[in-house]
């Protein structure tokens, strides 16, 4: 008989914590208001914690359903360690998208390109913030994530290849064909 | 039989009914649930049930401070709280009669 793992009254309310992240505030500091109570009776009344209340996540997902509040928004994305790597990608998304409207905008003026970027990146992290709780931006936020990637591949390929026709262009001596003299 | 569909739909009145009786605190309410004969009742269930009974304004709710453990926050039945239940239990009353008398039926057909 395998026993399950038992989970820290600490980790179990961080990790119930951690599924109710996508509600508003108010409606999460609701639901979390007793949890610390809760969990300190059942652990007093010893055995596993997860075998008593089920897995930290369950919990949460009754606890909001019969709250009436909505389930949690299927996460589509990297999971774990990459996660974290999300809000960079945020500001570097925002950077990207912001350099390909000066482009494409043809903007010559650092200042105008500079305030793009100021409007972008911000812009960039709220909407991958909200994406996570709001179904309609999640395409939206795809749609960025998609047109900042395929600018960074441009990037990518473009400086090198630019790199070297700069360094190719006029330092190759041409050929003359050197004229002949009379009678030749 | 798998008595989670039915506890969803009763669970409300349960915890009316159970704080009607007394005031209680989440895990007071499980508990008492449980030893009414509704084993199945998910603690989770219990308490957002309490949180979302709270805030349709149904119950009233106060901090009891405690020296040797944690303060604890119980819920009692306003007056809002007491209509619902009247009207939740009958309901239940006619309903539980109806399947009732269905499965009398079926009995006395199967004799």
């Amino acid at each position: 008989m395998s026993t399950p793992v038992d989970i820290h009254p600490d980790a179990y309310a961080e990790r119930v914590r951690a599924a109710l992240a996508d509600l508003p505030a108010a409606d999460r500091a609701d639901l979390l208001a007793d949890l610390g109570n809760h969990l300190a009776e059942v652990a007093a009344e010893g055995g596993p914690l997860a075998e008593r209340l089920g897995p930290p996540e369950a919990y949460a997902a009754d606890l909001r359903a019969a709250a009436g509040l909505p389930a949690a928004v299927i996460r589509r994305g990297p999971g774990g360690r990459l996660r974290v790597l999300r809000p960079a990608w945020w500001v570097l998304r925002g950077l990207l998208v912001a350099g390909l409207l000066s482009i494409l905008l043809r903007i010559d003026r650092p200042v105008v390109a500079l305030l793009l970027a100021v409007v972008a990146v911000p812009a960039s992290v709220w909407l991958g913030r909200r994406s996570a709780t709001d179904r309609r931006l999640h395409w939206v936020d795809l749609a960025v994530s998609t047109a900042a990637a395929l600018a960074l591949l441009g990037l990518l390929v473009l400086v090198p290849v630019l790199g070297m026709s700069t360094e190719t262009g006029t330092t190759e001596p041409v050929p003359v064909e050197m004229p002949t003299g009379p009678g030749g | 039989m798998d008595t989670t569909q039915l506890l969803k739909g009763v669970l409300d009145l349960a915890v009316l009914a159970v704080l009607e009786d007394k005031d209680g605190y989440g895990y007071d309410v499980v508990r008492r649930l449980r030893d009414a004969g509704l084993e199945d009742v998910g603690d989770a269930s219990v308490y957002g049930t309490l949180r979302r009974l709270y805030r349709a304004g149904a119950l009233t709710s106060y901090v009891v401070p405690s020296e040797e453990g944690p303060h604890r926050k119980y819920y009692g039945l306003n007056d809002a709280g007491r209509r619902q239940l009247a009207l939740s239990a009958d309901g239940w009353r006619s309903f539980s009669g109806a399947v009732d008398t269905l499965l009398r039926r079926t009995e006395e057909a199967a004799a």
